[in-house]
């Protein structure tokens, strides 16, 4: 039995501890091995994915866009009105603030009382013809939270907030973990929700995780591991498939056949040999396939990478996936020394999202995968010379045929300065947890909504009861 | 009424229960082997007594002696009884078994103890109807110590201790073992002089793989001409190979590349391997994690003055190194007892001090989560419950005791006069030191039952908290069994353990003992030595170790005497690098047990958990690599191996010996030969072996 | 004469030198311990100042130049946040805020940072000792980049003197 001590209260020093932990759980809330152990004793007890999630006899994919270093989204999606909206921004941004005509009006006036209209980055077309014709949709001012909480209680320091807020790795970690009072988080959400839906997937050495960004916390920690791959490289032993390596190939085929008498040396040659089989497997599934007609940039390092998500996505029959999740990354969105590349960066974000779904299109797919942002967080609305700061709050967008496209989720900030939500410089308290952004996306993907509660967002709970009212924000068509 | 008698002679268990130091693994005792010299233990029957060889060897008689043999005589027959009698041997057991035709199996009809010297023994049975018997006789070790009690008697030692006449020092085997491999050799009891046995280049090479970074020509040289017991007491006089030391000799200025290829220069060509690989374990052990972002992180000395603690102690008392760390103000900053305050109010306070270290101390670095019997099983309560060591309430009232502890200098070396002196990089380098102003008052109850009083200084409870956990029972086998997982075996025996933990207590003195008794005992374990079928036996080699060896083996050269590896590329592809730990839970866990056959065994593989499908991929290919490009940052010496190209399998055999310790099976060596044959170039042929042996499974696991 | 005025000039400079050392040194003046001093005006509660430190000792001082000052700030703030065990937990997005949180602004009272610096500016923070602002960047929960603008005053450019 695990005991858990609430963090009731910072100035009650049961420190959460800079590691994971095991054993007899220490003071953090949330243990993200115990998240694991029930996830382990559910398996065992066969009340996994198979029994209460949707038949799941769709295909269905998660693709994570993470834009490392913390995007300006604010200079992304921007209010546009004359009367009210762009004045504030103008005010609020000063020198970084963009002409009006650098944003395309998107979508329906804010609801009232608000009235604002927003316009999105004219770097971004791609993005904007998704959400006009209902593909695509934003969600605002979404951010890491521990529960809600005050500007005053902030003020007087006893607000419980996330570990480590403003700071790049912490935020990453807790945008990935789902786990935002602890500092070094042994899993992320994205594996404990591929441990639930694993069963969905037939037969196969490949992992249904692929990263094209290296290790993240995202995809870690769960049992149902992760294929880290390059762009335009897959994981092999150095020379495998060369043929000056051909004799030492027979060789090692050979070791790796073997019988062996000692266990260790047996439990070796048997993971050596699947990590082997894996790799071509997933090689020969690749190569199964036509190629992929859709036109992908292969100037643009994200369009690269969603590229081989869609290459992976289309071999899902051999590889025998019924659900997958992807990890894809492009940094450099830390503008503390000024903006002037960010709407081009936000036009390669457009460019590639765009031919992904043009892609999935061509797959037939855009039903089945739904693409979505996480970033550290957003940043200051006041320039800091020509750059901005660390921030919180920010603004996400969904992509997928399954959204409920052409809307604005969550509650898009007043952008005047000092506000309720305003912590300084146009630092917004989040008035939409991570949890409640990715539990429409855990749901979508055929996760009950009791293990979303209890195994993929232990955190959720503070903010939404996902069990009584179904989807936070609602802004997946379950049909879909 | 028949009674037809059948006697068979038995290697009655397979290895896991044996008693017999058995180096080559045929089931015979080594002691038998060496008294009769030049009698192989085969099925040739020398005094053509009817038995064999082998059979005699198990049975403990004379090959060469046909009035020596286990023999079942005819039994006579007294009335309602009958009776069995023959010679037996002392210090073996006996079983005599009856073939019972309905169980289909033999049956125990009677068992006998070993006696302590040969005797005629007599069984009495009741008279039944007819029936085939054969007696077995099979070995015993009462005392746990590894040497059966046939051979105690034959050497000299008693079955009842398991170390010499008061129960302390070395083991009975390492006496043994130390007399076998010295000058005069070993004289039995019956007087019968053993010659000087010193190891076989394999032995050696085996030994090394286990007691250094890597055999290499001069090493293999030096433990065939010193024994393994006169090579560990040589390594204890050789100097301190310290880390700060590797470190400035790799090259100056000290910055991050050279700070981490420190260690590696030392794994190279530090010649106190033994020592080397001790501070390795330990600081696998005593976890800080050196990654960089950090005051500690980026400071490569005061990583090494920490690695240090363990290159310094590594033969000392375990005492001391954990209190070295306790007061290193780099652990102090890992895990968060540096600057550790006291409650803010005796009365109702709402701060308390950190629990960090006060949990981790105990859980890691002394005597972990469950209480454990000197074998390594845990402990039950009278309702069979495994049981703690500690509770929530034991934390508490140890995160008292360290407080007040911060930096003994401030502004980078001059003394501090306060807990609130704010220290400057440099002041990590020293001690930290217990300042009363914010140590903890009031009597608190700490681990293993300890009460303190309230009347001591902070330093004073400090102390007692260390000396209370290094008087918990639970200690040795907890730390044996760690230690052990790093050097020879992920599941000793219970047997192994126990012999182990025996020798952290010193029974003449009372006081804990030093690792280098203790790492003794691991290395010199009857078990460890005698080779055996056990298919548990052994464990994963660590990559970088591993990695080290091949540098070894082929005499890595410096590039302009600096020995450098690329770290971040290392760390990714094993999974590991020395004092990169990524949590203070080490590389991998001592528990962990990969899915199937292990976890269904109730085994362990901690380093198979560094074996994801990106590692195994990878650390190959890194090793393909090194070998292609001819190391790391420097060239490998093959002329010895190129000499051998003209006779491929010698190369190999070569290839084999320094990098597994000759453990190659046939069928590997042939599928490497092939492959080595294929190649065109001597160069060529010459890395394809030194590849492909590198990857094979013996080398990657340590038997 | 000339002698005479060199061993006074010797003697006062021994006699400035001799307050200016650390907490060894002895003389009036030099705060030496943790002490206990009111917050700014308006403040009710007592701050405790923890003593003479490297940023009281060398941020801004005529020997240094801003490398030092910025590794005087941060071996402050390591201390802090060795003793404020959960800095990570606060709202603590930068300058002005981090500062403020050293000079006393914390649930313990404690301060670093005296409530007057001549480099300090209420709304901005802390200054270089050019007088522009430093810029505190937040990498990890406990791991800060210390930023000044350099001689050209201006921010991420190559004359930027950088502290981790």
């Amino acid at each position: 039995m695990y005991r858990f001590k609430l963090m009731k209260n910072k100035q009650q020093y049961g420190r959460v501890n800079r590691r994971g932990f095991l054993g007899q759980a220490s003071c953090s809330a949330i243990g993200s091995t115990s998240l694991l152990s029930s996830l382990i004793n559910l398996r065992l007890t066969g009340s996994l994915a198979g029994a209460d999630t949707d038949d799941g006899e769709d295909y269905k994919a998660l693709v994570c866009v993470f834009l490392a270093g913390g995007n300006d989204s604010f200079n992304m999606l921007t209010p546009v009105d004359a009367s009210q909206g762009y004045p504030e921004y103008l005010a609020a941004r000063g020198d970084v603030a963009l002409p009006q005509t650098d944003f395309t009006p998107i979508g329906d006036t804010l609801p009232s009382p608000d009235g604002r209209t927003l316009g999105l980055n004219v770097e971004m077309p791609e993005l904007k013809a998704l959400f006009d014709s209902g593909k695509a949709s934003f969600i605002n001012n979404v951010g890491t939270l521990v529960e809600p909480v005050t500007k005053l209680g902030i003020q007087n320091q006893s607000a419980n907030l996330p570990l480590g807020l403003y700071s790049h790795s912490d935020q990453q970690l807790h945008w990935q973990s789902g786990l935002p009072t602890n500092r070094s988080p042994l899993n992320g959400w994205g594996a404990r929700l591929a441990d639930l839906l694993d069963d969905l997937n037939g037969e196969s050495q490949v992992s249904m995780n692929v990263s094209l960004a290296g290790t993240n916390i995202f995809q870690s920690g769960g049992s149902s591991s992760v294929l880290s791959r390059g762009a335009s490289n897959i994981p092999e032993i150095r020379q495998w498939n060369r043929w000056v390596y051909r004799h030492k190939r027979t060789a090692q085929e050979s070791i790796l056949d073997a019988q062996y008498q000692n266990a260790f040396e047996r439990s070796f040659a048997t993971s050596k040999k699947n990590a082997i089989a894996a790799s071509a497997e997933y090689r020969a599934a690749l190569e199964s396939q036509d190629p992929i007609i859709t036109e992908f940039n292969t100037s643009n390092t994200l369009a690269i990478q969603l590229k081989a998500v869609a290459e992976t996505i289309s071999a899902r029959g051999p590889l025998s996936k019924r659900r997958q999740t992807f990890f894809v990354e492009l940094g450099g969105w830390d503008h503390h020394n000024g903006l002037d590349d960010h709407p081009a960066m936000l036009g390669q974000v457009s460019e590639a999202v765009g031919q992904f779904y043009q892609a999935m299109v061509d797959l037939e797919l855009e039903d089945q995968v739904t693409l979505f942002t996480a970033s550290d967080f957003g940043r200051t609305l006041t320039p800091n010379g020509n750059g901005t700061d660390h921030a919180w709050g920010g603004n996400q967008f969904v992509v997928g045929g399954c959204v409920d496209g052409g809307k604005f989720f969550g509650d898009y900030p007043s952008l005047d300065l000092g506000n309720d939500l305003d912590t300084g410089r146009g630092r917004f308290i989040p008035t939409t947890s991570v949890d409640e952004y990715i539990a429409d996306l855990a749901l979508w993907m055929g996760v009950s909504a009791t293990n979303v509660r209890d195994l993929v967002l232990p955190n959720l709970s503070n903010f939404h009861d996902v069990v009584e009212s179904g989807a936070p924000l609602g802004f997946m068509k379950m049909d879909g | 009424m028949k009674v037809l008698i059948v006697v068979i002679a038995l290697f009655a268990f397979p290895s896991v229960l044996f008693g017999v130091v058995d180096f080559n693994g045929n089931g015979v005792s080594e002691f038998w082997e060496l008294q009769y010299k030049g009698t192989v233990a085969n099925d040739f029957d020398s005094d053509n007594d009817g038995i064999s060889n082998l059979a005699e060897g198990i049975a403990g008689t004379d090959p060469h002696d046909p009035a020596s043999v286990l023999a079942l005589g005819h039994p006579s027959f007294d009335g309602a009884e009958v009776r069995f009698s023959w010679s037996a041997e002392a210090g073996k057991s006996y079983r005599l078994e009856r073939w019972d035709p309905a169980a289909n199996s033999w049956i125990e009809a009677a068992s006998i103890l070993p006696l302590s010297i040969a005797a005629i023994q007599t069984v009495t049975l009741d008279r039944l109807d007819g029936g085939i018997f054969r007696l077995v006789s099979a070995d015993v070790d009462m005392d746990g110590d590894g040497l059966s009690a046939w051979e105690e008697i034959l050497i000299g030692t008693s079955d009842g201790s398991a170390a010499g006449v008061n129960g302390s020092g070395e083991g009975d085997f390492v006496t043994a073992l130390r007399a076998l491999e010295s000058e005069e050799g070993l004289v039995l009891s019956n007087g019968t002089r053993l010659d000087r046995r010193l190891p076989s280049e394999k032995e050696a090479a085996r030994f090394l793989l286990r007691a250094s970074f890597g055999p290499t020509d001069e090493s293999i040289e030096e433990v065939m001409s010193m024994g393994l017991t006169g090579w560990i007491d040589n390594q204890a006089t050789i100097s301190t190979t310290r880390l700060q030391t590797s470190i400035a000799r790799n090259a100056l200025p000290i910055n991050s590349s050279r700070g981490r290829d420190g260690w590696w220069r030392s794994a190279n060509i530090a010649p106190d391997q033994l020592r080397q690989r001790m501070a390795y374990a330990l600081s696998q052990i005593l976890v800080v994690n050196f990654q960089g972002g950090s005051v500690i992180g980026d400071n490569y000395l005061i990583q090494a003055r920490y690695y240090d603690i363990f290159t310094t102690g590594a033969f000392g008392s375990y005492r001391n190194i954990l209190e070295k760390v306790t007061y290193s103000p780099a652990m102090g900053f890992y895990l968060s007892h540096l600057n550790n305050r006291k409650s803010d109010d005796p009365v109702n306070p709402t701060r308390f001090p950190d629990e960090n270290f006060a949990r981790e101390i105990m859980q890691l670095f002394t005597i972990g989560l469950w209480e454990l019997n000197w074998d390594g099983s845990r402990k039950l309560d009278q309702d069979g419950n495994f049981i703690p060591t500690y509770g929530n309430q034991t934390i508490t009232e140890m995160a008292r005791v360290f407080t007040g502890m911060s930096h003994s200098t401030t502004n980078n070396g001059r003394a501090a006069t306060s807990f609130y002196d704010v220290a400057r990089g440099n002041d990590y380098l020293y001690d930290m030191k217990v300042w009363d102003e914010e140590h903890e008052t009031g009597p608190k109850s700490i681990v293993n039952g300890v009460q303190l009083d309230g009347s001591q200084t902070g330093e004073e409870e400090v102390q007692a908290a260390l000396d209370a956990l290094l008087e918990h029972p639970s200690l040795p086998p907890f730390l044996s069994r760690l230690l052990i997982q790093r050097f020879t075996s992920s599941n000793p025996s219970a047997a192994y353990l126990a012999r182990v933990s025996r020798v952290w207590l010193d029974d003449s003195t009372g006081e804990s003992a030093d690792l280098g008794e203790v790492i003794k005992a691991i290395l010199l374990d009857p078990e460890i030595l005698s080779a055996s079928a056990y298919q548990y036996r052994g464990k994963v080699r660590e990559p970088i170790i591993r990695y080290a060896s091949l540098a070894r083996a082929f005499n890595l050269a410096s590039e302009n005497g600096k020995y450098s590896t690329n770290q971040p590329r290392l760390n990714d592809d094993f999974g590991q690098f020395p004092m990169l730990s990524p949590s203070v839970f080490n590389f991998y866990l001592p528990d962990f047990a990969p899915e199937g056959e292990f976890r269904m065994a109730g085994m362990v593989s901690p380093e198979l958990q560094l074996a994801s499908l990106s590692q195994l991929l990878r650390s190959d290919s890194q090793f393909a690599a090194s070998v292609e490009e001819s190391g790391v940052s420097g060239s490998f010496d093959l002329t010895t191996e190129l000499a051998l190209v003209n006779e491929p399998s010698a190369l190999v055999e070569r290839v084999d010996l320094l990098m597994t310790g000759g453990r190659l099976k046939a069928d590997t060596k042939v599928m490497i030969l092939n492959a080595v044959q294929s190649e065109v170039t001597d160069l060529e042929k010459v890395r394809t072996a030194i590849y492909l042996v590198s990857q094979s499974m013996e080398c990657i696991v340590l038997n | 004469m000339r002698k005479f005025g060199a061993v006074v000039l010797l003697l006062i400079l021994g006699f400035i030198l001799s307050r200016i050392g650390g907490p060894t040194s002895e003389g009036g003046g030099v705060i030496k311990g943790p002490e206990t001093v009111a917050r700014s005006a308006g403040e009710s509660e007592q701050v405790r100042f923890l003593g003479e430190n490297p940023f009281t000792l060398e941020y801004g001082k005529s020997n240094g130049d801003i490398k030092r000052d910025l590794e005087a700030l941060r071996d402050v703030v390591i201390d802090c946040q060795s003793l404020i065990k959960n800095f990570d937990a606060f709202h603590l997005p930068g300058n002005p805020e981090i500062i403020r949180f050293l000079q006393g602004e914390n649930p313990e009272n404690l301060a670093w940072i005296p409530a007057e610096h001549s480099l300090i500016k209420s709304d901005i923070g802390l200054l270089d000792r050019n007088g522009n602002a430093v810029f505190f960047h937040r990498l990890s929960g406990l791991q800060i980049e210390y930023r000044s603008a350099g001689a050209d005053g201006k921010h991420w450019t190559d004359d930027d003197v950088v502290v981790r």
